[in-house]
Formats: structure tokens, C-alpha cells, sequence
């Protein structure tokens, strides 16, 4: 076997599974199986429950509500609804998403921290691989192959919950998993999700590169330096605010260098960072058929703004900082 | 000492300089290892010893010139771990480290490994592949580790307290390994021990280091012809002294001297000759390195 960079890439990145492999896949798939679970006798239940009470009376005879959605003239808003489902199916996986922002901070916390805390990075030292190799192979975990974990249990989750769904109408005489899978949004879902991930990995540069570079250099107690110095940095500034009897630095700050070095990992934080990417969405708009907000192009945008750039390229500076960290930070 | 760096040593120091804060740990640290040898690195607690290994692995910055294997610890570090493999007093595998995937890795990143010569290792021990180092005894991770290491085709071998925790069985057998097994006349092992018997018959050469200086460097021979350890009897004790010697303690009533570089016909005048220990040794060049 050859021992070329990019084959010595492949062995890091297995080792980083190996170490973290509760972590970085159990920890998704226990959550998607639990939602699963839950969200199909949730909808049993539910549907059970609506057909005790009858959905009209007409002329003394109860009518169900699968009469009412099987009729003619109900199909119009029929398939209103089930393009409505399939368009944002995926959302339901929301949960997940919510997961990979945590899993993300604590594993990068933990990256250049653990195996010195243990003292095995003696022995990772001893080995022909450079550091700079070591540190990339976190990188890439914790913005490539930690997200797409998590995105296929997300698909495989959300595509779960519709076929269980489509389950249990079905068994109450409402068949829609024909016409659902005809429609192209079912497919589209999960590529969408896919498509947000070089959005994800530019936004999660910067905490990555924060939080790398803690976990590399800190004794101790990674997590209260990783925090606290943000937050000191929060007071300090509040208080020379006080001090000089200015307001404006305070929210640029939270915003564009606490938030951003803690908060990033956690997908859609660009709409966080930037509340101006969310388009208005008016209230008087009853017409509009449930406000369609493209977030795959809507989430493309961020890239035009120069905080994005500026945040990654700050990222990227400070996992240059990790690899030097880890170079010559002495050990023992 | 010459101040040029010795291009066929495997190991070539001059000058070597590092601080801690104010304490220094390395003051001035020179020396050579020629290719084939088997060198103790021996001193006290707090002598460099560590620091000295840090420097020719390239854990660590400090002041001078050095040389491993033809280039700089410091600058070059990722090519010499290709030839340079270590065992750190300290390093300790991780516990989620499964034996299986640990062959693989190590198979996977080093060029110079042989799968199937660390397979042989670990056949001869209780590790199965599946085992995890969390469930493992001290000794099995060493076990562990040694197979690692020694299945690497490494041109310098350091090994740092190689046995510490280790009981006398496993002790013997690594030693006896790493002469019979792996080391020939193109590898080089630099040793750093408080055992020092356990070492003595392996070694073929010495450094003693004392507050970050070398003060002595020689191969076993040369040490076996300088040193003699003569057993004075009570009438010649005040000519002994008069030959300054380094140490003298003593067994059963009688005075038992090291004595450097003096000549044996003189000293056999005085007594029975001996060749001292590297233990007795030792303690007589560090005298007083504790006050």
C-alpha cells in the first residue's frame, strides 16, 4: 500500500472515525431512529384521534376525512399540499441539524486537546505524518465529513417520517405515496440539503478555526477558555462602552466576532449573523401559497457578502495558528 | 570538541542551549553517535536527558547546531520521522485504539513498516486484534507499542524510560528482543534509563549528562580501560587517596575506589582490581548532583 499524502489523508481521517465514532455517527443515527420512531406513533395517533370526530355532516351522515380528501373537488388543494410536503419534508430533520452544530463545537473542542490531555500524541508524533496533515484531517471531519453524516441520516430521516406518513393514511383508506412520488421535490429535497454544504463549511470556518486553535494550545479546561475569553471579550467591551458613552461597538461585536466564533458550527448560522439575508416575509401576503423561501439560493447569497470571506479567511488564519500550536506547543 | 557538525555521525550536537524559564536545561550540550552503536543516555532526574531527546526528535526549539540523520530536528521534522522512530517515557496509546486498527494505521502512514513482522510480534503475546488499549494492562500496551516500533525498519531508534512500570519478565524479554530481533549494524538505538544494569551489557556506548552538560562520552571499552575499581585494604588506604580517587565507599570493611584513568600496575600495588558497575559508576560521577 502506498504511503502517499493523499492515502496518509484517508488513514487520519479513519483514525478521527475510529476515536469519535459515538460522536460523529451513532449520535445522528440514535437521534434519527428516535425521531422516527416518535414522529410515526405521533402521526398514528393524531390521524387516530381525527377520525373519531367526523370531519362534516351532511344530511345527518358523518363524513371522514379521507372522503373529503379523496373527492374530486378537493384535489386542487390536494395537490397543493402534497407539493407543499415534498418541497419541505426535509425540514423535519431540523433536530439533526441542530445535533451537527453541537457535535461539531465539542469535536473540534476536543481535537488537538484529548490526545494531549492522554498523552498518546507522543505517539501520533512518532509517526511519519506532518502536522499540518494531523490538523487538516480535523478540519475536514468537522466541515466535510461530520456535515455529510449527518445530512444522509437527516435524508434518510425526514424520507422515514414521509414513507411513515404516507403509511399511515394509506391505512385510512388516504393513498398518496403514488402521487407524492411522482412529484420532483421529494427527489430534490435531499440534494438541496447536500447543496448547502459548501455554505455550511465557509460560515463554520471561522468557530472551527477558534475552537481548533484553543483545543491546541490550552492546558486546561478547553471549553471555559474556548468561552469565557469570547465573553470576556463581550464585557470588556460593554464596559469601555460605558466608559466612553458610545453604543455602536457592542452589537457589531456580539454579532460578527463572539457569535461567529462560538455560534458558526451550527447550520444556517449566516442567517444569524446576517438577519438582513432573510427575505421579508409580509403578513397581509394570505394569497401567497405558504412563503416560499428558496433557501438553497437565498443561502448561496451569504457568499456574495464579504463578512463570509472575511469570517473564513479569519478561520483559516487560525488553523494555521492550530498547526503551529501543535508543531511546537511542548508537551510533558 | 570541534565545532563543525560531523556529517557521519547519525547524531551530531554542538552547543546545544535551552531554557526554562531561568533554569537551564541543556547548557552546552556536544556530542556525537556514530551509526551501529547502542548509546546510554544516562543521568540524574533533571540532568536534559528528556530535553536532550525532545531536541534530535523535534519536540522541542533550542539554541545550536544539530544534526539526525543529516538534517535539522527543527526545520525538517516530517522527513525525519520517516527514519526516526521514538517511544516517549510518557507516550501512552489511546484507550479506543483497537490492536487491529492500530496495525492498520501504522501500516497506512509509515513507508518503512512490516505488517506481517508486527503480526509475529503480537502472535507472541496474549493481544488478540479486537482487543481495545482501555481494557488492556500496562504491560499489554507496552506490548503493543514495542510491536509497533519495532516492525518500523527505523535507521535511529530512541527510546525514553522504554520499560518504566514494567515488571523484570517483561523488562528481560524487551531487551533481549531488541538485540536479537531488531537491531543490526545499520541501526542506530539511543537509550535513556534509571535501570541502569539492566542495560549495561546491551550498550556500547556512554553519555553521562549532569545540569544540561555531557560530562562523559565513551564507548564500553574505552570506559572498561579507564575506569578500575580497586578493593584497598586498611594499610594502603592514604596511598589510594593520594591517587585522588572519584568515589570510595565501603563493602565489609574494606575501601572499594574508582579511580579514572590511572594506571593498573599502580593501582594493583594497592588491592584487588575490578571493573566497576556503570551503577557504581554513575553514582560516583554525580556525586553531589542533588545538593
Amino acid at each position: 500500500m502506498s504511503t502517499s499524502p493523499a492515502n496518509k489523508m484517508r488513514w487520519l481521517i479513519r483514525r478521527e472515525l475510529w476515536e469519535h465514532k459515538g460522536m460523529l455517527l451513532w449520535t445522528p443515527v440514535l437521534i434519527g431512529i428516535v425521531m422516527t420512531v416518535l414522529g410515526t406513533l405521533l402521526t398514528a395517533a393524531t390521524i387516530a384521534n381525527t377520525k373519531l370526530k367526523t370531519a362534516l355532516t351532511v344530511n345527518g351522515e358523518p363524513v371522514s376525512w379521507s372522503a373529503i380528501f379523496n373527492t374530486m373537488s378537493f384535489a386542487p388543494h390536494r395537490k397543493q399540499i402534497l407539493e407543499t410536503v415534498a418541497n419541505h419534508y426535509t425540514n423535519v430533520a431540523a433536530p439533526l441539524f441542530l445535533a451537527l452544530g453541537f457535535l461539531v463545537f465539542f469535536y473540534c473542542l476536543g481535537a488537538l486537546y484529548d490526545d494531549r490531555r492522554d498523552r498518546s500524541v507522543l505517539f501520533w508524533k512518532s509517526l511519519p505524518v506532518s502536522d499540518t496533515q494531523t490538523v487538516l484531517s480535523k478540519v475536514i471531519v468537522a466541515l466535510l465529513v461530520a456535515p455529510l453524516i449527518v445530512l444522509a441520516t437527516a435524508s434518510l430521516t425526514a424520507l422515514a417520517l414521509l414513507l411513515a406518513l404516507s403509511g399511515v393514511l394509506a391505512a385510512n383508506g388516504i393513498h398518496v405515496l403514488g402521487e407524492l412520488a411522482a412529484l420532483p421535490g421529494l427527489y430534490l429535497g435531499p440534494v438541496r440539503l447536500f447543496g448547502l454544504l459548501p455554505v455550511y463549511c465557509l460560515w463554520a470556518l471561522p468557530t472551527v478555526g477558534w475552537l481548533l486553535m484553543v483545543s491546541g494550545w490550552a492546558r486546561s479546561k478547553v471549553f471555559i477558555w474556548a468561552v469565557g475569553v469570547p465573553l470576556l471579550l463581550a464585557i470588556l467591551v460593554v464596559w469601555i462602552d460605558k466608559l466612553t458613552q458610545e453604543q455602536a461597538n457592542v452589537g457589531w461585536l456580539q454579532i460578527n466576532v463572539i457569535a461567529r466564533a462560538l455560534l458558526g458550527t451550527l447550520p444556517g448560522s449566516w442567517y444569524i449573523f446576517e438577519p438582513g439575508l432573510s427575505p421579508q416575509v409580509s403578513a397581509t401576503d394570505h394569497g401567497a401559497p405558504l412563503a416560499q423561501l428558496d433557501l438553497l439560493a437565498n443561502s448561496w447569497s451569504s457568499l456574495t457578502l464579504p463578512a463570509a470571506w472575511l469570517g473564513a479567511a479569519a478561520g483559516a488564519a487560525m488553523i494555521w495558528v492550530a498547526i503551529r500550536l501543535r508543531r511546537w506547543r511542548e508537551e510533558g | 570538541m570541534n565545532t563543525e557538525l560531523d556529517k557521519n555521525s547519525v547524531i551530531s550536537a554542538r552547543a546545544l542551549r535551552k531554557q526554562y524559564g531561568k533554569q537551564a536545561a541543556l547548557d552546552g550540550v556536544s556530542f556525537d553517535i556514530a551509526p551501529g552503536r547502542i548509546v546510554g543516555l544516562i543521568g540524574p532526574n533533571g540532568s536534559g536527558k528528556t530535553t536532550t531527546l525532545k531536541a534530535i526528535l523535534g519536540l522541542t526549539g533550542f539554541e545550536g547546531e544539530l544534526s539526525v540523520l543529516g538534517r535539522d530536528p527543527r526545520l525538517q521534522r516530517d522527513a525525519l520521522m520517516e527514519d526516526v522512530c521514538f517511544i516517549a517515557d510518557v507516550a501512552i496509546l489511546p484507550g479506543w485504539l483497537k490492536v487491529s486498527d492500530a496495525v492498520d494505521f501504522v501500516a497506512g502512514v509509515h513507508p518503512r513498516f512490516d505488517r506481517s513482522k508486527a503480526e509475529r510480534y503480537l502472535a507472541l503475546t496474549k493481544l488478540s486484534p479486537t482487543m481495545k488499549v482501555r481494557s488492556m494492562s500496562k504491560g499489554m500496551v507496552v506490548q503493543l507499542h514495542l510491536a509497533l516500533v519495532m516492525a518500523i525498519d527505523a535507521k535511529l531508534l530512541v527510546l525514553d524510560e522504554p520499560t518504566l512500570g514494567l515488571d523484570i519478565l517483561y523488562r528481560k524479554q524487551f531487551y533481549q528482543n531488541l538485540l536479537e530481533d531488531y537491531f543490526d549494524e545499520n541501526k542506530t538505538i539511543v537509550i535513556t534509563t534509571h535501570q541502569i544494569e539492566e542495560v549495561e551489557h546491551i550498550l556500547s556506548d556512554l553519555l553521562f549528562i549532569r545540569d544540561g552538560r555531557i560530562v562523559l562520552a565513551a564507548s564500553m571499552e574505552e570506559v572498561g580501560e579507564r575506569y578500575v575499581e580497586v578493593m584497598v585494604g586498611p594499610q594502603q588506604l592514604n596511598a589510594a587517596r593520594a591517587l585522588l580517587p572519584l568515589g570510595e565507599r565501603s563493602v565489609f570493611g574494606k575501601s572499594v575506589m574508582l579511580f579514572d584513568g590511572v594506571s593498573r600496575e599502580q593501582l594493583a600495588l594497592l588491592g584487588e582490581l575490578h571493573a566497576p558497575s556503570l551503577a557504581d559508576l554513575f553514582v560516583a560521577t554525580m556525586k553531589g548532583s542533588y545538593q
